[in-house]
């Protein structure tokens, strides 16, 4: 391999593990698959040789694939081991307040439709135009999940007795 | 229009620290690297040794077969392939969907021990690894057709003849079926299930002594759960599904232990089940029940849902009448249509039919029944009778049913019938005669008949609750 692939290869890792790890926490719910995940995913993505158009492009195949990849390892998912969601929010590397751990304790609790919708949206900053591009959904169905998803977070967070 | 920030909130931190980031890069890299070299090194003799090594395993998976030197290479076992990751997914799902069977009791144990459990149900047989707290593998039982369970006079035995070797078998009436399996969990993750005839190998167990060995196996091994297990206990039983036989076994510090599976619905959604395993000590009488890890994602569950889905049953017979009826019964006497991987099947037993002008009036019984899935088996999980006086009007493609008489249930059933019976009374006890289950049955066979020639859903199975599965092909 050329060093120089490899340099590229790393930084492209680096740019977009963060965010794989995300979607692929979102989907798989479970640390020690979400980590197989990621691996996989850019080991895809070296011997695909992709070359990118830009950075909106780039992100965007992230998410595709990650996306793709996740829903074939739920098609085994009886082989799963669960890792108990406390265990990945004790590893964050931010400092995470006690409400933040229970809105994504409710979040992981919704259907992965609306998971992902929300995430989108709210953390990676995409406008419901461009959610609806990646997702392959219309634009109507990206808004009324958002709303659903917001309508049952917050049914599931005003049970906890959080107020929001 | 962003300021839910909770929301966003809730994912900051979400990321893998630097440690870890370098750790699964140097997995990338390694991987990467070794690719590249062998690459380099063996081209095409690469290619060549994974093309034999392909061969040689399709070879001894397909063909299936191994010979004992000692038999002086006549075939003794056939090894089976393993299952199939369609077939896996039914189990699974057909595992969580137990409740929806309107099962009375969770599956039972076979075999339970620190490090693993077996047990098994209509579709498969789950192996699951106590030390990972996962299923480890999962075993096609109706691709052997070992799987009689909660059958009436044919059943399936499943015993630990030594540790980690099963033994499953087929009798009826005490007598063994000359076919039987033996699974090798050595490695529970891949178990190696290998079809043997009595007579015919080496080491081959005779019919009587497999039979023998199940009743003592069952002596040593089972007892009644609820009858078991103290008082204090029989509510919590109660309001659950539980395995109807605890699994007794030894732990390795010598306690005597029982073991049972729970399947707990989630109130929220009732659904959801989930599996525990519940396990007694027989000295202390304390009691532990462990959540297992068994279950299909929502994500998946949605796919299954319409993978599976069965269609709607459509008459295509030629009776315009009974189209007629069948129609009515499909529209307005269906309360399974929301319930997936169910199909309502009506079959309206007629029993007089007055002509008026245009006009028809039929005192028919409409009865119904309701099926599931459950891989190639379509499995009975309701139905009843509605004794009924329907009026059909006549119409350009044949009739339709424009007013129903149906009889109430309880007080109102014998009241309701003799008042739209009162122009025809032989009917009301035609109504309530016995000969009706042989008319049911009957009709129920040409309806499924029919629903089947319609739909091609690889069903080879009825089975009736708590009876045998019987082949849908022998049916006259």
């Amino acid at each position: 391999m050329q060093e120089k692939e490899k340099e590229d290869f790393k930084q492209l890792y680096l740019r977009q593990v963060d965010m794989v790890y995300r979607i692929c926490l979102l989907y798989l719910k479970n640390k020690s698959d979400t980590e197989d995940a990621v691996q996989n995913i850019f080991l895809k993505t070296w011997e695909k040789q992709i070359s990118f158009k830009d950075a909106v492009h780039e992100k965007a195949w992230f998410i595709t694939v990650a996306r793709n990849y996740c829903k074939d390892v739920l098609k085994c998912s009886w082989r799963r081991k669960r890792t108990d969601l406390y265990e990945i929010i004790e590893e964050s590397t931010e400092n995470r307040s006690e409400k933040d751990d229970i809105v994504l304790e409710a979040v992981m609790k919704l259907n992965s439709k609306y998971r992902e919708v929300l995430y989108l949206y709210y953390f990676e900053d995409y406008a419901v135009k461009e959610i609806s591009k990646i997702l392959d959904r219309k634009e109507s169905t990206i808004q009324s999940q958002l709303a659903a998803a917001r309508k049952k977070l917050e049914k599931i967070l005003v049970a906890k007795g959080l107020r929001l | 229009m962003k300021n839910d920030t909770f929301i966003k909130d809730a994912f900051n931190g979400l990321e893998l620290s630097q440690e870890k980031k370098e750790r699964i890069w140097d997995g990338i890299e390694t991987q990467i690297s070794a690719e590249s070299r062998n690459k380099k090194k063996t081209g095409k003799t690469l290619g060549r040794f994974a093309g034999t090594a392909a061969a040689v395993f399709a070879v001894f998976f397909m063909l299936g077969v191994c010979s004992y030197a000692a038999t002086g290479g006549k075939i003794a076992d056939v090894f089976l392939k393993r299952t199939s990751k369609e077939a896996e997914e039914d189990i699974i799902k057909n595992t969580l969907n137990i409740s929806q069977r309107m099962e009375v009791y969770a599956p039972e144990l076979y075999v339970c021990n620190e490090d693993y459990f077996v047990f098994a149900h209509l579709r498969g047989m789950v192996i699951y690894d106590r030390k990972k707290d996962c299923v480890a593998s999962l075993v096609d039982l109706q691709e052997i057709d070992c799987n009689n369970f909660d059958t009436e006079s044919r059943f399936t035995r499943i015993v630990e003849e030594k540790d980690r070797t099963l033994v499953i078998f087929n009798e009826q009436n005490d007598r063994v079926d000359k076919v039987y399996y033996k699974c090798d969990l050595t490695d529970l993750e891949n178990p190696l299930l290998t079809q043997r005839k009595i007579g015919e190998t080496l080491e081959a167990l005779d019919a009587k002594k497999l039979h023998n060995n199940w009743q003592k196996y069952k002596k040593a091994h089972y007892t009644d759960t609820f009858n078991s297990v103290p008082q204090s206990l029989t509510k919590f039983l109660n309001n659950n599904m539980y395995s109807e036989n605890s699994f007794i076994w030894k732990a390795k510090d010598g306690s005597r232990k029982q073991s049972a599976l729970i399947v707990r619905h989630i109130k929220e959604n009732p659904e959801d089940v989930y599996y525990s395993l519940f396990t007694l000590d027989k000295n202390t009488k304390k009691h532990t029940i462990v959540k297992l890890n068994i279950e299909v994602t929502v994500d998946n569950t949605e796919g299954i849902i319409n993978k599976d889905k069965l269609p709607k049953f459509v008459y295509t017979g030629n009776n315009a009448k009974v189209e007629a009826i069948c129609k009515y019964m499909c529209s307005n006497l269906n309360y399974e249509h929301e319930r997936t991987n169910t199909v309502y099947i009506p079959i309206p037993l007629i029993y007089k039919t007055i002509e008026k002008k245009n006009k028809l009036v039929i005192l028919v019984n409409l009865s119904s029944t309701v099926l599931t899935r459950n891989g190639n088996v379509l499995q009975d999980i309701g139905g009843g009778f509605k004794e009924s006086r329907l009026y059909l009007k006549k119409t350009d493609s044949g009739y339709r049913v424009v007013k129903a008489e149906l009889a109430g249930d309880g007080a109102k059933l014998i009241r309701d019938i003799e008042r739209f019976t009162k122009d025809c009374p032989d009917v009301k006890n035609k109504f309530f005669s016995d000969k009706r289950y042989s008319k049911y049955r009957t009709m129920f066979k040409k309806m499924l008949k029919m629903y089947l020639k319609e739909n091609n859903l690889g069903i080879v199975y009825y089975k009736d609750y708590g009876g045998d599965k019987e082949k849908i092909a022998n049916w006259k």
